[in-house]
């Protein structure tokens, strides 16, 4: 069982590593909105919420987009039947799936995030604060999308759907990012407290919650 | 308690719903009294008196959404249909509500603060929850069988009471524009006797009336599945 | 043994079918035949509980089956194919025994495809084989997968006949090993002896 929970792991790395194309092209549009976004306020002093919070946004979507095309193809009616029916739970693919999606997103971000803040003018001092922040709540949006992405994943017209629940759950996470960068000493700030609970309360539950809506909803 | 079925509270909310009514209704005749009769505030002047709408209707459309919360995850444990029913039939209140916070609201705001919106914590997430009431009663309607629908729904309101305790803390987790509590919190409340006491009635008198609303929105719920199974079974 | 009773099942509002009872007893293969629409695949889904019934009730060695039971006896083959377009055959194979939880040698799995593809290679792309291809590559988790109870939907689909008698040898192998089978399908099975339940 451990053995084959391992094989299932890299076999998800290795269908990951598949789809990392499509997240590449997604991080290089991220830049490229970026750096157009920086042209318009060059000249002004900026704080660092702007730039940052509309880099919130780039990856709200771009982790809506991945999730929600990730769902549909990997968990439609066929696969979804042989995942139920396998001796692991459907709880731990989720999460397996979860975080594999999660590493995807995460590894170009790290990547591409001193080019990203050079861009968007923020203190390369920031770095690693901002990246902490960023794979602390990315894994949360992952998380959440999941499960909008399951309760909506036998209809249609997905995405606007999906789009419509999901984007007003992501938007407390950015209340609270844009709460800890207000402070700017963000070590001794007290709203990471909240990042770890929310984040433990996403593992927690969202696995239980996406799996129960997938065998309720699409079979 | 999880066993009792769809039609029997039906039937039970039928029954004690024009009681309900007459409550309200002389709930809130009082309470227009009260409101037409108290002094004006020394520094808002009579713009204040806008509060024995606005802090009821706040305080329900947060209690709503817990209720729906509440009666998702004992629908989803027990596979109680009334729970189901119940959370189904308080979603279209809560958004009405939550609509009347937030332009009863706005115009206070415009009145007192000089502007109709500014994004706070408080009012952004306020925002948000209506949003989230607006997605819990598409879902519902965009499948074509209600059992689904109550599933998804479901998932949905429990996912969305985390917003519930930002919107309640946001005032005092951050520095807003929106002012605190003021009867709600830790030490009593902030307010004098007898803008408590209109306060109350007042709050009593709309939720009276949100329940008589919920009993006939459920009451239809509950008809028009009758009508639909009998259809089915003649077929 | 798999015993229905008092089955019925609606989708929507519109009631598929009411009032189905069999019984099916260890080394028995059952076929579920009937026009287009009358709710085979349902009723196999229902059977794997995947969908939960509208009344009525299946059992499995005298317990209603959970998922937990399906999980442990049952292995479904459906119609639509499950398999990673963007992975080889091979790493498709790797991929669906691990979820499967199968431990397996090399040379068995070798010789199960050898078997049902004779001469193949294994490091196409899925999505470069032909229908019937496909189709068997499904029906190569019967031989990998060890499971009590299969059901199949419509396995006969696009396979050439001497895969169906390869297939159907697989069947007699089962059966002789006191397997339970049940199959939708419009198609005979070339064996002499199963029982059929005719949906309308």
């Amino acid at each position: 069982m451990i053995k084959n929970f391992f094989k299932l792991i890299t076999n998800e790395f290795k269908l990951m590593l598949k789809g990392s194309v499509f997240s590449f092209v997604l991080f290089c549009l991220l830049i490229i909105a970026c750096s157009i976004f920086s042209l318009s306020l060059r000249n002004e002093s900026m704080s660092m919420n702007a730039p940052l919070s509309f880099l919130y946004i780039m990856i709200f979507f771009i982790s809506l987009f991945k999730v929600e095309k990730i769902y549909s193809l990997d968990f439609d009616e066929a696969k979804l039947q042989q995942y139920i029916l396998s001796p692991f739970s459907l709880e731990i693919i989720i999460f397996v799936k979860n975080m594999m999606i999660y590493l995807n997103l995460i590894i170009f971000f790290v990547i591409f995030s001193p080019l990203i803040l050079i861009i968007l003018n923020i203190d390369l001092s920031y770095l690693i604060q901002i990246n902490i922040l960023l794979s602390l709540s990315l894994l949360s949006i992952i998380f959440i999308a999941s499960m909008t992405a399951s309760i909506t994943i036998s209809k249609n017209n997905k995405l606007s759907l999906t789009s419509i629940l999901t984007l007003p759950l992501f938007v407390p996470i950015l209340i609270f990012s844009m709460a800890i960068t207000d402070v700017i000493d963000f070590n001794t700030n007290k709203m990471y407290l909240f990042f770890v609970a929310y984040f433990l309360l996403n593992l927690a539950f969202s696995p239980l919650l996406t799996s129960f809506a997938l065998k309720k909803l699409s079979v | 308690m999880f066993a009792i079925t769809p039609n029997a509270l039906s039937t039970f909310m039928n029954s004690i719903s024009k009681y309900i009514v007459i409550l309200s209704f002389l709930l809130i005749g009082i309470a227009a009294f009260l409101i037409i009769f108290i002094e004006n505030d020394y520094y808002q002047g009579i713009s204040f008196k806008i509060m024995f709408i606005h802090v009821p209707a706040a305080w329900l459309s947060l209690a709503i959404f817990l209720a729906m919360g509440i009666s998702s995850i004992i629908g989803l444990i027990f596979k109680s249909p009334t729970a189901f029913t119940i959370a189904r039939s308080l979603s279209p209140i809560g958004l009405i509500m939550s609509i009347i916070v937030l332009v009863t609201g706005s115009i206070w705001g415009n009145l007192t603060w000089g502007a109709y919106w500014v994004w706070d914590a408080r009012l952004t997430s306020m925002l948000i929850l209506a949003f989230i009431y607006l997605g819990h009663i598409l879902l519902l309607y965009s499948f074509e069988h209600f059992q689904k629908a109550d599933f998804a729904a479901s998932i949905l309101a429990i996912i969305g009471m985390v917003n519930l305790p930002i919107v309640k803390f946001s005032v005092d987790w951050w520095t807003t524009l929106h002012q605190g509590s003021s009867v709600l919190k830790i030490g009593g409340p902030s307010m004098t006797n007898d803008y408590l006491i209109t306060l109350l009635v007042s709050f009593l008198g709309i939720f009276m009336l949100t329940m008589y609303w919920f009993s006939n929105i459920f009451y239809i719920i509950i008809e028009k599945r009758k009508i639909e199974r009998s259809k089915l079974l003649n077929d | 043994m798999i015993e229905v009773n008092n089955l019925s099942f609606a989708r929507g509002n519109i009631l598929i079918y009411k009032d189905i009872n069999f019984k099916i007893s260890p080394g028995e293969l059952l076929l579920v035949s009937g026009a287009n629409g009358v709710g085979k695949t349902t009723l196999l889904s229902n059977i794997v509980n995947f969908t939960e019934p509208l009344e009525g009730n299946v059992t499995y060695h005298g317990t209603s089956i959970d998922n937990h039971i399906a999980s442990e006896c049952f292995l479904y083959i459906g119609e639509n194919n499950f398999a990673y377009d963007t992975l080889t055959l091979n790493q498709n194979i790797d991929y669906w025994l691990s979820v499967h939880n199968v431990n397996f040698d090399k040379s068995i799995k070798n010789k199960s495809v050898n078997f049902l593809f004779q001469e193949l290679n294994l490091n196409k792309k899925f999505y470069q084989l032909s229908f019937g291809q496909k189709k068997k590559l499904q029906l190569l988790l019967l031989m990998l997968v060890n499971k009590p109870v299969w059901i199949l939907d419509d396995p006969f689909s696009g396979l050439d006949t001497e895969s169906i008698n390869k297939i159907s040898i697989l069947f007699e192998k089962k059966l002789e090993n006191k397997g339970i089978i049940i199959i939708a399908s419009h198609q005979k099975i070339g064996l002499n002896d199963y029982k059929t339940i005719q949906l309308t």
